[in-house]
């Protein structure tokens, strides 16, 4: 199977430090990938290079066969879009010249795109509020629809593109958390391609079709959630002590468990 | 409408006015501004005399119109139009300026930009003199302008280097930077003060304070070429500026060649702001409080707020100027501490309101 977005022993170091240490990973378009891992394992790294951002110090990443160092920003923006994990705004932009900012087209044109976009955020009341005054999920929301802008008009002109977000949840609510959850899977069943960073491991269970698990670096393991998420794995990686289960639907869950907590069961 | 009640709308989120109005509005504005600053000055030219003093109504006949015409058109005329279009530079330079750091408190004078311009210029002052001979005198004044332009490119790069750090820029960092830049282009200045002849120093002095009263035609005209020339290539940046204000990653993200883009501004905030000072001297905060006023009106967004910066920034320093020249007359006041005396206090009730960027 020839994936659509592909690292070949991609590396990323800095004087001292290896951050990512020879990746090799394809993603076949439309899979719903979720990339999990303890802090300063390199994921931000890591799809800061599949971004195109990041240039890798060696290895490849590389989208339709063709090495991301070759696209120009333009052009590489027209088929992925990403969401950083903060996006601080010192202007008094609203929230729907920030969403504006997605597309490179005349507004009145992209007025359904801007419609949709606002709408699967739940900010369709807020397209005229500074953004400066918004809360920190607000916030974090109104940077989505933009982004979701961006990649819905670069796939009207090229056809199913790549999403990637970067902790997209860390501070929404649960309910927005699932909300952006059903709209990348959304997304993904039209054909686009979606990596996002989480950290909870329940949430990328619930949302991911694939599970890659990153530390120190290295890719620990890479497969479906219910192959992943098992009890050895998961604690070894994050060093906690946690109980996996799986729910009627034969999905997998996680429940983490406090140290002194298991303590004080033993002694009873 | 009082600024509180502006900044009350950020919540209730009212739609902005559309763009095509501000703009008009900001132009009739500029308008009127001249008109009314061509009638005031030494010799007072009331509004009825304006149209035959300007030539509307046919040749000059009797005697008053004959002065009025001479005054206007070979001494305010010129000045006035360099005053809007100083203004304007200064304007849209702080505009470029703020979106090129992120950061709403940036001010070609306040952190450097402008020092280094004035520095330059006085070094061609002090050096150039014996390096042209008497013959090449003429060049002089180009030079003037290019030795502002390379003082001014040689601050913003050194500011943009020890402010940015992949890709952010702390404020703070950028304040006190920019702070210690102005200081080292300021010793500078002393050293050339203490080495230069009394008329040089007349010079070099006037730049240190700011004065319109050195405008004539070909100043007019060439800062006026400068001017749009910037305007026309900001229109096509504005997209893009925007977009660097959510951090050049994401600027990067959503297609935009950052590099490219920050050498374009870097070149043009430092020839808009050297053009500006070769002219008029250091000028200060008029690129600081236009924009964020134009800002609480018509929003953010590059595409209006430049122009408009352009308008506003004209209109502010038209009237400065004629402030300047009729408070303290027959004398004149530098307009420099004019702006400075204004754009200061105004400066601070901004870093009050913008705490929360700066500092805990």
């Amino acid at each position: 199977m020839s994936g659509v977005l592909k690292a070949e022993a991609a590396s990323f170091a800095l004087p001292g430090a290896v951050l990512v240490d020879r990746v090799d990973l394809s993603i076949a378009q439309g899979e719903l990938v979720a990339i999990v891992g303890p802090n300063g394992a390199g994921k931000s790294t890591l799809l800061r290079m599949l971004s195109g951002d990041l240039r890798p110090t060696s290895g490849t990443v590389s989208l339709d066969g063709r090495a991301l160092a070759d696209y120009s920003p333009r052009t590489l923006a027209a088929r992925r879009a990403m969401l950083a994990q903060h996006t601080t705004v010192s202007f008094p932009f609203s929230v729907e010249e920030i969403v504006a900012m997605g597309a490179d087209i005349d507004p009145r044109k992209a007025a359904p795109l801007f419609d949709a976009a606002l709408r699967d955020v739940g900010l369709d009341q807020f397209r005229h509020r500074n953004i400066t005054t918004l809360s920190g999920g607000e916030q974090q929301r109104a940077h989505f629809a933009r982004i979701l802008v961006q990649l819905w008009s670069g796939e009207a002109d090229t056809g199913p593109g790549l999403l990637l977000l970067d902790e997209p949840t860390s501070s929404l609510d649960i309910r927005h958390q699932l909300d952006l959850a059903e709209t990348a899977r959304r997304c993904a069943r039209r054909g686009t391609t979606v990596i996002a960073i989480l950290h909870d491991l329940n949430l990328a269970a619930r949302f991911a079709d694939r599970i890659i698990v990153l530390s120190g670096g290295r890719v620990a393991a890479d497969g479906a959630p219910a192959a992943v998420l098992r009890h050895e794995l998961i604690a070894e990686v994050f060093d906690v002590a946690l109980t996996v289960n799986t729910d009627r639907a034969g999905q997998p869950f996680v429940l983490p468990e406090l140290a002194d907590a298991r303590r004080s069961a033993a002694h009873a | 409408m009082s600024v509180l009640a502006l900044h009350r709308r950020d919540r209730t989120g009212a739609p902005r006015p559309p763009a095509g109005l501000a703009l008009a509005v900001l132009g009739m504005v500029l308008i009127a501004a001249m008109a009314l600053a061509l009638t005031v000055g030494a010799a007072g030219i009331p509004l009825s005399r304006l149209p035959a003093a300007l030539g509307l109504s046919g040749a000059a006949t009797d005697p008053i119109t004959t002065r009025d015409q001479l005054v206007l058109w070979s001494i305010r005329m010129p000045r006035i139009l360099t005053a809007a279009i100083v203004g304007s530079l200064l304007a849209a330079a702080g505009a470029l300026m703020q979106g090129l750091f992120r950061n709403p408190l940036a001010d070609p004078a306040l952190v450097g930009v402008s020092s280094g311009g004035a520095f330059g210029a006085a070094a061609s002052i002090v050096f150039l003199e014996h390096v042209l001979g008497p013959h090449l005198r003429g060049l002089q004044e180009y030079l003037l302008a290019f030795a502002a332009f390379a003082g001014s490119l040689v601050t913003t790069i050194l500011l943009y280097r020890i402010a940015s750090r992949s890709g952010r820029t702390s404020i703070a960092l950028f304040l006190l930077a920019g702070l210690a830049i102005a200081a080292i282009a300021n010793a500078g200045l002393g050293v050339l003060v203490f080495v230069a002849d009394d008329r040089q120093l007349r010079d070099i002095t006037f730049w240190m304070l700011g004065s319109l009263s050195g405008a004539n035609w070909p100043k007019a005209a060439s800062t006026a070429s400068v001017l749009l020339i910037a305007l026309l290539v900001l229109q096509r940046l504005a997209g893009r500026l925007d977009l660097l204000v959510l951090g050049e990653t994401e600027a990067y993200h959503s297609g935009v060649d950052v590099e490219r883009l920050k050498r374009v501004t870097i070149v043009l905030v430092s020839a808009m702001a050297g053009v500006a000072v070769a002219v008029a001297g250091v000028v200060g905060f008029v690129g600081i409080v236009v924009p964020h006023l134009l800002r609480l009106v018509i929003g953010p967004s590059h595409r209006l707020l430049l122009p408009a910066s352009a308008c506003l920034g004209a209109v502010m320093l038209l009237i400065a100027d004629t402030v300047a020249r009729t408070i303290v007359a027959p004398a004149e006041m530098p307009i420099g501490i004019l702006t400075a005396a204004i754009g200061a206090p105004f400066f601070l009730a901004i870093l009050l309101r913008q705490r929360k960027l700066v500092g805990p």
